[in-house]
């Protein structure tokens, strides 16, 4: 951004059709081809020759995925993480549960289906990128959104690791509600139809082998793969909707009954006299007549998938298509996301010894966003005059949505595809791998406004990123067996990682007309306004990063009789944006597991096997930015409020000390994570009842924290390594098999997972021991997720009634703001006749601090019936959706982004009742939301999930052609418990904030069928 | 076929360590040496002139954000008890009636100096730094160097006078201390002008009058490749630090250093190509105000064509409202009766009542008398373009211009007695208005000035300093004599500043 480095790419050609990988570097593109081609070949040759070929992989684990599997696929991509990775120690979702319902993200799919993992959704927006995924609690603060990006696990697709969106848009962001471009969930391109298995893997010591971008956990998806054998064909398909909520809607008379009760108490004749123009006409029909919008607002929205694959080959050269469509649809403001799946697998083996594979897998999603006008006036980094609200009335929001369909664009497209070509030589005892893969996804948004949504302004944006990963990676593995006691395996490996993140992006204001949609450049070469935008004001911007990460790591495997196992793993990892004196860092990690079946004497049927675990794992953690390599460093940082990205002075670039980010010094070390993990798997009654139980305690250490420093030094903060937070947890799974499953019986099978996890702040920099940051204060010894408030008593009804200092006649304050008659009765816990930040107490923090889920089916002749409950308890929601309604002075006198009032304005909120009336028109402003009044239990129960289905196939008549015909019926979102008084208790966002703006999570019902030829 | 073609052992090996070593090769530490695009390390800067330039620039820049944020220059100097009152915003009705502990977001950020402070470290860290350039980069000049440091040590200087008139006393720091966050105590806020005044006077002949003109009385006839109007209104020339010495005699009352500095202004700063500014030219949409230009002696640009203009940071975010633009009520406005009772001359050709009609007429306000009267002298929409439907604006923050130093010279000649000189500068900006001759009094004549300066200066940031330099010339407001007494002409300080530095404790008043 700063013009030293800005060479403003070649920006490309908007609007212009969009080529899937248009922009895709060439070599990448050279890759793919050739390497398709050379497989293809080697296939053509070798087809039609049969050898044996055995499957390699190795199943000791106990949560094992149920879907059927007559013969596991070799994928040798995935090699490297099957079968010289233990399995230990690695949870499998259950997919069957899992691949029925309209999931259209991998955080939903996995939300209510695996063991201590908690999923955050703040929007029912269809692939909206606000979604994130927790698994062991919480490693860090989250102060911003960098923060929660950087507490994401790893995602890994055949071994591929997934790159994300980096979260340096950011800094060009006014709003961060969503990042700039088409802010779609990458992890929405996965068709969970395409996928074999997916693992879920929390422990540190199973992690390691995974390298420092598993510090938080890994999720490991195998796709269904070439494999040899008759050719198959499957094609499975939902069709269903998504239907429309019932609320309750107010007009404008509601809205005047409810700020009546303030006015009446403590307005003066000055302030009735501000009193909303919208509100003071109550012969105004717009905002006093029907309050209709919903119609147009909420919708039953149909939604769909249909995909097929084919399998087949030989034993020498198998392959494996899949093409996929899935629409899937929120049932508010027409939001809605298109999938479009391809994926190829070839797997040759042109020697005995030697196997390729190739994999490509593509996806474009295509995403509808919501019409909000927060959204809006965020992304144009414009906050126009907000004195009324659009009215409740159906017409007049129906002329408004009008103008959206016909004049807005606002194409939000991702395309995404992960590669790999990889080749297996097997000599001997000897086994090496060697693999280039990559992933690579772009984004694209072109956004257009016209005059008429905006006060006669249009407003023009393109954003095109891209991101990309490509890895190197070769590894040896040599097995041997002594006296058939001792098992040794042994794996080197090196993994070479190359991330390139880069954005252009281009807003253009107030264009000539609203025919002229393009920002287009004078191309006149002779003109002295040469490629200066024509019509809009423009700004541009661009960034680009580049992070590399080179591993050398070593696995050892050991198993003595069968029945003791250990694995040792080590590595070193350097990543390029460390300073070079602390560039890499080595871990080590242990795990070990003790059968002791058969030293507890006890009958076969009451115990089946015992286990114990023990595992020790140490990773170093990656930062997802680049700016603590460079050390002390000058930037580009002249901004102010709502003009946060000027870089410029007087027209030339300019450069300064991070001022309003941070001094960042020299000596930071690698940040890493530690667990010790005890466990106890145990298995009875002929192992229909399967448990697992684990305790971990998990320290994430030295992580860097932007401590604020004094304002004399000019610098906000300055990054210092030093923040420790430990989480601590016991995650409990049973696995039981009430009623075995037999033909024309009833079976029964449940699956309960419950997870209790507390983090602890255990170390600040400089050894504070609190500190403050923004609305947080971090306090060594208590949670890291903690709301601190100020309790409240009650309401001052008259001046005389605040307390007054006996010791110096001073009048009770708030920080030195005398409080009045109207003001709230805050508790002086410290009784100093000040409420401060001192006055606050902790509420609970806004993670969970337990959550689960439990999932039931039931079969009977071919019947299935399935059930998920899912479950979130022990924490605490700040409702900052009701303070909003009660400061409604405050909301609309500021009239910035968080004055904006949606067309959900009007929709029935809070019972007034319920919260003391203070005088809204307060310097102290009594309806902050740090305060006990809006702090709730945020715990509840959903029953998420219910389905039925008929295996068809049972008849005679089809089992001879098909090999499974499955039909059902489904729903989601079915039923929540909660003692929230707001909405959905889980649409808050990352620090537990409800803020009201979440689009509802639909209830949806789909019929399917499932048909395996 | 292919099956039989097993390699040798050695063959096997030798391939497989030729693969590894070639990628071990490839992937060592070269592979992770990347410069990162968006910053630039230590080791790549202070290497040439352009390192300089951006440098340079960038504490200006600095110091135009902490002016700009949340409209601070006009909320610390406009509507801190001033002529405007707050419509619907109560953070700005708490600024008007002096509740500066208010808790509210705008009014704690107002309190918060780091801003400020920036420009010192930036500023202090090219004096210490600029000189590497020297060797490293022969383009830059041994002149050119001397020129940049006065200019940033001029800016250090103008900074704290600008917080010394905010806070009162305040840390007082002249080297550089990057990574390094020692605690400091405030100092009287006397010592800390009185280091500024030394170090502006120490380098005030070091800076030229006009950057990249023949006249400056230097040889470089560019700065920076660049030569006159560009720099014009951007950097401090020495008419801006003689302007800024003259402000800051004034605040501390020594009136006679005022006459002597505001003098050498008034002598020399058509050498910087200023002029006096017509009423018309004060008021259109692409005068004075638009752009950059000579006339602002110490001024901050927001230009359209370098897409620094921006919302937040003009006079207009707070006082336009329809018919200039989209936005119904203006964030504030001046009551009617105050708008008639400070312009109470006739012929006032920046607002006055039609002798024949009683209407008003009125380059400065809109709608006057109307329930909806706004104060547009002020209005650079984007490209000086009078479509008010995208409020953005371009407009310069000028701290001062030649009519004030001309009423400040006025102010201090007043003040040490010499009415009959300060009648002649008052009356150069009384002409200009049309309102002809001063005619009263000499015991009114300071009254007449800071009436003057009132009218004049509306909307540029001075009110509330001029109320503190008029209060502590006339002695007989008992009431305000007792804020200054107290300390309550300063702002508070911020929680967050006194959180992070022991050394720093809450002014007296607001306690």
């Amino acid at each position: 951004m700063n013009e030293k480095n800005q060479e403003l790419d070649h920006y490309i050609e908007q609007l212009s059709p969009v080529w899937l990988f248009k922009n895709r570097p060439g070599k990448m593109r050279l890759f793919l081809m050739v390497s398709i081609m050379f497989t293809g070949m080697i296939s053509l040759k070798s087809y039609g020759k049969e050898t044996d070929y055995l499957s390699a992989v190795s199943n000791n684990t106990y949560f094992q995925d149920t879907t059927k599997k007559a013969k596991q696929p070799v994928s040798i991509d995935s090699v490297v993480l099957v079968s010289y990775v233990s399995k230990r120690n690695v949870d499998t979702v259950k997919l069957s549960n899992v691949s029925i319902y309209p999931f259209i993200s991998l955080q939903q799919a996995l939300k209510s289906n695996s063991k201590g993992l908690y999923v955050q959704e703040v929007t029912g927006e269809p692939g909206s990128a606000d979604q994130s995924m927790l698994l062991r609690g919480l490693s860090r603060p989250l102060l911003s959104k960098t923060n929660v990006a950087e507490a994401q696990p790893a995602v890994f697709i055949n071994g591929i690791p997934l790159i994300g969106d980096n979260p340096f848009v950011y800094t060009i962001q006014e709003y961060d509600f969503s990042p700039i471009g088409p802010a779609t969930n990458l992890l929405s391109s996965i068709d969970l139809d395409n996928i074999q298995s997916i693992n879920v893997i929390s422990n540190l010591a199973a992690l390691s082998i995974y390298g420092p971008r598993a510090a938080n956990g890994a999720i490991l998806i195998t796709t269904k793969n070439a494999h040899q054998g008759n050719r198959e064909i499957s094609i499975n398909s939902y069709y269903g909707y998504a239907t429309k909520n019932k609320v309750s809607t107010t007009n404008g008379r509601d809205e005047s009954l409810l700020r009546r009760t303030f006015y009446n108490k403590y307005a003066t004749a000055e302030d009735f006299d501000k009193y909303p123009s919208y509100l003071a006409d109550a012969t105004n029909e717009n905002y006093y007549g029907r309050s209709d919008w919903t119609d147009l607002y909420y919708k039953n929205s149909a939604l769909h998938t249909i995909n097929a694959s084919i399998t087949g080959g030989t034993s020498r050269s198998n392959f494996r298509f899949f093409a996929g469509n899935t629409s899937n649809a929120g049932n508010a403001d027409d939001t809605r996301l298109n999938r479009y799946n391809a994926s190829f697998f070839i797997n040759v083996l042109p020697l005995k010894w030697l196997t390729i594979s190739t994999m490509v897998n593509a996806t474009r999603l295509n995403r509808d966003r919501n019409r909000s006008l927060r959204d809006r006036f965020a992304e144009m980094q414009y906050v126009p005059d907000l004195i009324s609200p659009i009215a409740p009335n159906k017409n007049i929001y129906g002329n408004y949505l009008s103008e959206y369909e016909n004049k807005t664009i606002d194409n939000n497209i991702n395309n995404v595809i992960q590669g790999s070509f990889s080749a297996n030589a097997k000599y001997k005892n000897f086994d090496f791998i060697t693999r280039i893969s990559f992933d690579y996804n772009e984004g694209m948004r072109d956004l257009f406004y016209p005059t008429t949504l905006m006060d006669g302004n249009n407003y023009v944006s393109n954003f095109y990123a891209y991101n990309q990963r490509l890895n190197v990676d070769n590894s040896l593995a040599y097995n041997f067996t002594l006296n058939k006691i001792h098992v040794f395996k042994a794996l080197f490996g090196h993994t070479l990682s190359l991330d390139v993140n880069k954005y252009n992006y281009l807003q253009g204001y107030k264009g000539t007309s609203d025919y002229i949609r393009i920002n287009s450049v004078d191309g006149d070469i002779s003109h002295s306004d040469y490629l200066q935008p024509e019509g809009f004001y423009t700004k541009k911007f661009t960034d680009k990063q580049k992070i590399n990460v080179s591993s050398l790591y070593s696995s050892f495997d050991y198993t003595l009789n069968n029945e003791f196992f250990a694995t040792l793993i080590a590595r070193t990892d350097g990543a390029s944006n460390m300073q070079a004196n602390n560039r890499w860092f080595f871990s080590p990690s242990l795990s070990t597991k003790w059968d002791i079946t058969k030293y507890i004497k006890t009958q076969k049927s009451i115990l089946s096997s015992l286990n114990l675990n023990a595992s020790y794992g140490r990773l170093g953690t990656l930062n997802i930015i680049d700016q603590y390599g460079a050390g002390p460093q000058y930037v580009t940082d002249l901004g102010w409020s709502s003009n946060k990205s000027v870089g410029s002075y007087g027209g030339i670039g300019t450069l300064s000390r991070p001022y309003s980010s941070g001094w960042i010094g020299y000596d930071i070390p690698w940040a890493y994570v530690e667990e010790l993990d005890l466990g106890v798997d145990g298995a009875f009654f002929n192992s229909r009842l399967q448990t697992r139980l684990s305790f971990y305690s998990k320290n994430n250490k030295r992580m860097i924290l932007g401590v604020p420093v004094n304002a004399e030094s000019g610098y906000t903060k300055e990054y210092k390594s030093g923040l420790d937070v430990n989480n601590k947890g016991i995650e409990l799974a049973v696995s039981a098999e009430i009623l075995k499953a037999k033909t024309n019986k009833l079976g029964w099978t449940t699956d309960f997972n419950i997870a209790f996890n507390k983090n602890t702040l255990k170390a600040l920099p400089n050894n504070l021991k609190e500190i403050t940051i923004g609305t947080q204060k971090l306090t060594v010894g208590k949670p890291i997720d903690q709301i601190l408030v100020l309790q409240s008593q009650g309401v001052y009804q008259t001046d005389v009634d605040v307390p007054v200092n006996p010791a110096n006649f001073q009048i009770m304050s708030y920080k030195g703001l005398k409080l009045h008659g109207g003001d709230p009765k805050w508790k002086d816990q410290n009784g100093d006749y000040v409420i401060d930040e001192n006055d606050k107490v902790a509420m609970g923090g806004y993670l969970p601090r337990i959550v689960g889920n439990f999932n039931s089916t039931l079969n009977y002749k071919g019947f299935n019936l399935d059930f998920n409950i899912y479950f979130a308890l022990k924490r605490s929601i700040i409702n900052q959706s009701a303070a909003n309604q009660l400061d409604f002075i405050n909301k609309t006198g500021n009239n910035n982004i968080n004055s904006v009032n949606e067309i959900t304005f009007w929709q029935k909120g809070i019972n007034v009742a319920d919260y003391p009336i203070y005088n809204p028109w307060s310097a102290v402003q009594s309806y902050r939301t740090d305060q006990d009044i809006f702090v709730e239990n945020g715990s509840y129960a959903k029953l998420r999930s219910v389905s039925l289905g008929y295996d068809i196939s049972k008849f005679k008549y089809f089992s001879k052609s098909f090999r499974k015909i499955y039909v059902y019926a489904s729903a989601l979102n079915v039923y929540t418990l909660k003692s929230y008084t707001g909405g959905d208790p889980e649409l808050v966002n990352y620090v537990g904030e409800d803020t009201g703006y979440g689009l509802p999570l639909p209830r949806t019902f789909t019929l399917g069928l499932k048909i395996d030829l | 076929m292919y099956n039989k073609i097993i390699p040798s052992r050695s063959v096997f090996k030798a391939v497989l360590l030729m693969l590894f070593s070639t990628v071990f090769i490839s992937a060592c530490n070269k592979k992770l040496d990347i410069d990162s695009t968006h910053l630039v390390n230590e080791s790549n800067n202070w290497k040439s002139l352009a390192d300089a330039r951006s440098a340079l620039l960038g504490s200006y820049g600095l110091l135009r954000a902490a002016l700009a944020d949340n409209n601070a220059h006009w909320l610390y100097g406009d509507v801190r008890m001033g002529d405007f009152k707050a419509t619907s915003r109560l953070d700005l009705k708490a600024i008007t009636e002096n509740n500066l502990n208010a808790p509210y977001p705008v009014v704690k950020s107002l309190s918060n100096w780091r801003k400020f402070y920036a420009v010192i470290n930036s500023c202090t860290v090219f004096i210490d730094r600029a000189g590497e350039i020297l060797k490293n980069d022969k383009q830059y000049t041994e002149e050119n160097y001397k020129v940049d440091v006065a200019q940033m040590k001029a800016l250090r200087a103008f900074t704290y006078f600008y917080m010394v008139r905010i806070w009162g006393d305040i840390p007082l720091i002249t080297a550089s201390t990057d990574g390094n966050f020692t605690e400091r105590p405030r100092v009287a806020g006397e010592i800390v002008l009185q280091f500024a005044t030394n170090e502006l006077l120490s380098i005030v002949n070091n800076l030229p009058y006009r950057y990249g003109a023949i006249e400056n009385g230097f040889n470089q006839q560019n700065y920076y490749g660049k030569v006159a109007p560009y720099w014009d209104g951007i950097l401090f020339n020495q008419i801006s630090a003689y302007s800024i010495l003259a402000h800051i005699a004034a605040w501390q009352g020594k009136y006679l250093d005022a006459v002597a500095y505001s003098k050498f202004v008034m002598t020399n700063f058509g050498l910087s190509g200023g002029v006096y500014t017509t009423t018309t030219n004060l008021t259109k949409v692409d005068g004075l105000f638009y752009g950059n230009n000579a006339s602002q002696l110490v001024g901050f640009p927001f230009n359209y064509n370098t897409t620094e203009m921006s919302t937040i940071g003009h006079m207009e975010d707070l006082a336009l409202a329809a018919p200039i633009i989209a936005k119904a009520v203006p964030q504030i406005k001046m009551p009617d009766d105050v708008i008639a009772s400070i312009f109470n001359e006739p012929n006032d050709l920046r607002f006055r009542f039609d002798p024949l009609t009683g209407l008003p007429v009125s380059d400065y306000f809109s709608g006057y008398g109307t329930s909806n009267t706004v104060f547009s002298k002020i209005k650079c929409i984007r490209n000086a373009s009078t479509d008010g439907s995208l409020a953005i604006y371009s407009s310069a923050l000028i701290f001062t211009r030649i009519e004030e130093i001309t009423l400040l010279y006025a102010e201090s000649l007043a003040a040490i007695g010499s009415m009959d000189d300060a009648t002649d500068a008052l009356d150069i900006v009384r002409n200009n208005r049309g309102i002809g001759l001063y005619k009263g009094a000499n015991a009114g004549l300071i009254d007449a000035i800071f009436a003057e300066r009132r009218r004049e200066l509306m909307g540029e940031g001075w009110r509330w300093y001029d109320l503190v330099r008029y209060n502590k010339l006339k002695n007989n407001d008992a009431k305000f004599l007792d804020l200054i007494k107290k300390g309550g002409i300063y702002w508070p300080i911020d929680e967050e500043v006194l959180n992070t530095n022991t050394k720093i404790t809450q002014n007296e008043y607001w306690r």
